[in-house]
């Protein structure tokens, strides 16, 4: 048995989706979920090797943002937390990318 | 830009190269493969080789669970990654097939084997990239599929291709798996 529980994404101005995505943690945790439909938790914290306390105020702030969609699930009586990145997300994180390769070119 | 933002920007890239290639990076998979295949070469031992397979197919895969989590890829990822293994399982099939029937004095299957290995690594470590060790593990088991014409073979050709796949299979399996647990390992 399993529920779901999906957070709503208040929406941020560009400026401050810049500023967020600036940070290299943040930075790592969208270029991940890009690459993938969806990540447990503990599988970000894995690849990117956070800490939980760490992990969990960056999401919480790439949640607020609407970067990014956090699921809480249940398998059995085991609480499971799935990351999805939005649209919105994958949009900030490739043009973030793009204008590091642009710098790149110009340096 | 300084040498730490580079740093960063490459491990960022590392992470997320891994994480595209988070399934073909789980080695104990292979071994499983291996190991029941490796059974299942030699005669009398087809039903401990199902066995095995099973055993550390499903013990692998909860190792990966617990340890690391769970990531779903891309769907068309996922897509394209079903379609050659399943592709290239069919073909070393047929090969072994022609093994049985002793159409060729070389080991068919392995040989089929090979070549399907090199389409199944380029899509499945498509990020991370295909290692030398694993180009030489291609290479040895077309040598090994054309050594059968030297004519020293004691056993079947069925069951040498199926053995040396298998072989193949489980060194690949724990490379992979050393990889992954080497990209994940926390940062001392």
């Amino acid at each position: 048995m399993s529920r779901e529980k999906t957070r709503p994404e208040p929406g941020r101005g560009p400026e401050v989706i810049e500023k967020l995505v600036r940070d290299h943690t943040r930075m790592g945790i969208l270029t991940v979920l890009s690459q993938l439909q969806s990540a447990e938790f503990l599988f970000l914290q894995s690849t990117l090797k956070l800490t939980q306390g760490n992990l969990s105020s960056h999401l919480a702030k790439l949640e607020s943002a609407g970067l990014i969609v956090v699921l809480k699930t249940f398998e059995g009586k085991k609480p499971v937390t799935r990351l999805v990145i939005t649209p919105l997300g994958r949009e900030a994180i490739d043009r973030h990318w793009e204008q590091l390769e642009a710098l790149r070119r110009i340096t | 830009m300084t040498d730490e933002f580079d740093q960063n920007l490459a491990a960022i890239r590392r992470a997320a190269d891994v994480a595209a290639d988070y399934k073909g990076l789980q080695g104990l998979f292979n071994v499983g493969l291996g190991v029941g295949l490796l059974f299942t070469a030699v005669p009398g031992y087809n039903g401990i080789g199902a066995l095995f397979m099973i055993v550390i197919t499903v013990a692998g895969h909860t190792y990966y669970v617990k340890k690391y989590g769970r990531a779903t890829p891309q769907p068309r990822r996922n897509r394209t990654v079903i379609i050659v293994w399943f592709l290239g399982a069919l073909l070393v099939w047929g090969g072994l097939g022609l093994d049985a029937s002793g159409a060729a004095p070389i080991a068919l299957g392995a040989l089929v084997a090979a070549v399907a290995l090199i389409g199944f690594d380029l899509v499945a470590y498509r990020h991370v990239g295909v290692t030398a060790l694993h180009w030489a593990l291609i290479v040895i088991l077309a040598l090994a599929a054309l050594a059968p014409a030297l004519g020293w073979l004691s056993i079947g050709l069925w069951n040498y291709s199926l053995g040396s796949i298998a072989i193949v299979l489980v060194i690949q399996g724990l490379v992979d798996h050393w990889r992954l647990t080497r990209a994940m390992e926390p940062t001392r």
